[in-house]
């Protein structure tokens, strides 16, 4: 019964003594855990030959060989090998510390004097190192998967933004061909339009836009994922920025009767922020003010000091929509989060727009935030940092950066 | 009348272009790729380069180089086109001196209101970079 239970365990024994050799093997013979095999050379180089071959689990080896010593012996095998792979147990003779020091150095697994050689020393020794190497290799072996894992992650995150960028790339250029050749008819460069075919072209056109907006959004949501989204803020007014991103939108606030109005502070200092980046995420918050705000209505857009914190500026878009349910406020950040509606010409868009203003906002060392009551309207709010202010702080850094 | 080179491999925004600048009076020639490009430039003496950025055969950064190094193009203002959104590519531009550069879907107005700019050597002050 403890047989069958005995793991399978090959020695190989490098000693030019054939009496000691005869002696270790028989102390081992009956060892309680492994079912020992023995390779037996009196030949360091034959040693050596043997490890490359039978790949013993453990080797035994007498320091003094008639061709190699123990360090040379563990220099080839470590050559071969690298060092950790086969456990050797050095067998030094008497007053050879240094020896021993050295061999323990150069990747001797354990050693045993050779007048303390016993059954219960080498049984002990035995277990000790091909345990020792056991572990060594099962913890070796998760390290290399980790890394293999580690790496595969990091050649997937590469390949998913290099698709993004590729599909992003094939889909504009055809849309680009779409939406130039109706806006060339639209313009009359072929010929003059009734006012049904002005109607229909504007729509496709509009349709175009919409969908080269979606395509961009979806890149930066892939370099959200993937923490590759940048801004490069510099020192600039908020005032130019804010109005022509409410001058953009008026035409279509004007189209569904909706008052579009914003009240900007004149004293504010200047700002540290990518303008792109945030007409961008006045233009989304915009969007979706309009979008849910009835004809009547009203949308404010306003830009003051932030009075809980005097090193920003706090930007804020008002509506009188229908506003958000407590419980989806907490979600309406998230990524993919969409307006559940019954009316889908109310929802729409892919969900991914308040998700980039939160990650570029995030990223200016603002924030973004929401309060809404359901029936009145929402107002959304984010801040930005004041240039003077952010002198000793990581945003400065990033301008230089930048810079 | 002034010559425009258009460098882009898409046949159909190349008969795009036309179309809006042909309708502005201006001459049209196409390079389909950019190993013609330079060929074709030295060829016809364009008075500006609207230039595609990701083309087989090399890219259009590398184009505006070899135009910007030849004797013949030295000088000519470059706008860029480009349907791609790698970062760095506007400042790329900027970089080569660029007289504009554009995202795919391009606006025509803006793009004949950059052309007309930089033909009149307003390219610093047009705001199209």
């Amino acid at each position: 019964m403890i047989a069958e239970t005995k793991t399978p365990v090959q020695v190989l024994i490098v000693d030019d003594n054939p009496v000691d050799r005869e002696i270790y093997q028989r102390f081992l013979m009956a060892h309680p855990q492994y079912a020992c095999s023995f390779l037996e050379t009196e030949l360091g180089m034959q040693g050596l030959a043997l490890c490359r071959t039978a790949h013993p689990d453990c080797v035994l080896l007498d320091y003094q060989l008639p061709d190699l010593d123990g360090l040379e012996f563990l220099a080839q095998l470590a050559d071969e090998q690298g060092v950790t792979s086969i456990p050797v147990i050095m067998l030094t003779g008497r007053g050879s510390e240094i020896v021993v020091a050295e061999a323990m150095r150069s990747g001797a697994a354990d050693y045993i004097p050779k007048e303390a050689v016993s059954r219960e020393s080498l049984e002990r020794a035995l277990v000790n190192v091909i345990e020792k190497y056991r572990l060594r290799a099962a913890v070796e072996e998760q390290r290399r998967q980790l890394e293999q894992t580690n790496a595969d992650l990091l050649h997937k995150n590469k390949e998913i933004h290099s698709f993004y960028h590729m599909l992003s790339h094939e889909l504009k250029t055809p849309l680009t061909v779409v939406r130039e050749f109706v806006a060339i008819v639209l313009d009359g460069l072929v010929g003059p339009l009734n006012e049904t075919q002005r109607e229909y072209l504007h729509l496709a056109k509009e349709s175009c836009d919409q969908m080269a907006l979606g395509f961009n959004d979806l890149l930066d949501a892939t370099r959200i994922d993937t923490g590759k989204l940048r801004v490069t803020p510099h020192r600039t007014g908020i005032a130019d920025v804010v109005q022509q991103s409410v001058i953009a939108m008026t035409p279509q606030a004007q189209d569904e009767g909706i008052r579009l109005q914003h009240d900007i502070d004149p004293d504010l200092p200047e700002v540290l922020i990518d303008e792109k980046r945030i007409a961008q995420v006045l233009a989304n918050l915009l969007s979706n003010a309009l979008k849910f705000t009835p004809a009547g209505g009203e949308v404010l857009v306003r830009v003051s000091d932030d009075p809980q914190r005097s090193a920003y500026v706090l930007v804020s878009v008002r509506d009188t929509g229908r506003g958000i349910e407590p419980e989806q406020l907490s979600y309406i950040f998230d990524r993919l989060y969409q307006v559940r509606s019954d009316d889908t010409a109310i929802a729409g868009g892919l969900g991914l727009g308040l998700h980039i203003c939160h990650e570029v906002v995030r990223l200016h060392g603002g924030e973004i935030w929401v309060e809404s009551t359901p029936g009145k309207g929402s107002t959304f709010f984010f801040t930005v940092p004041k240039y003077e202010t952010c002198s000793t702080s990581v945003t400065r850094e990033r301008e230089e950066i930048a810079l | 009348m002034k010559k425009i080179l258009i460098v882009e491999d898409d046949k159909r925004i190349v008969m795009a272009l036309k179309v809006r600048l042909q309708a502005q009076s201006y001459s049209v020639v196409a390079a389909y790729d950019a190993a013609l490009a330079m060929d074709v430039a030295v060829k016809h003496q364009p008075d500006l380069v609207l230039l595609d950025i990701s083309m087989p055969g090399g890219n259009g950064f590398m184009v505006a180089e070899r135009l910007q190094n030849s004797p013949v193009t030295m000088g000519v203002p470059i706008i860029f086109l480009t349907a791609s959104k790698q970062p760095g590519l506007r400042e790329k531009a900027k970089e080569l001196g660029a007289a504009g550069f554009f995202e795919k879907p391009y606006e025509a107005e803006e793009l004949l209101d950059a052309i007309a700019k930089a033909l009149n050597g307003l390219a610093n002050v047009s705001g199209y970079l």
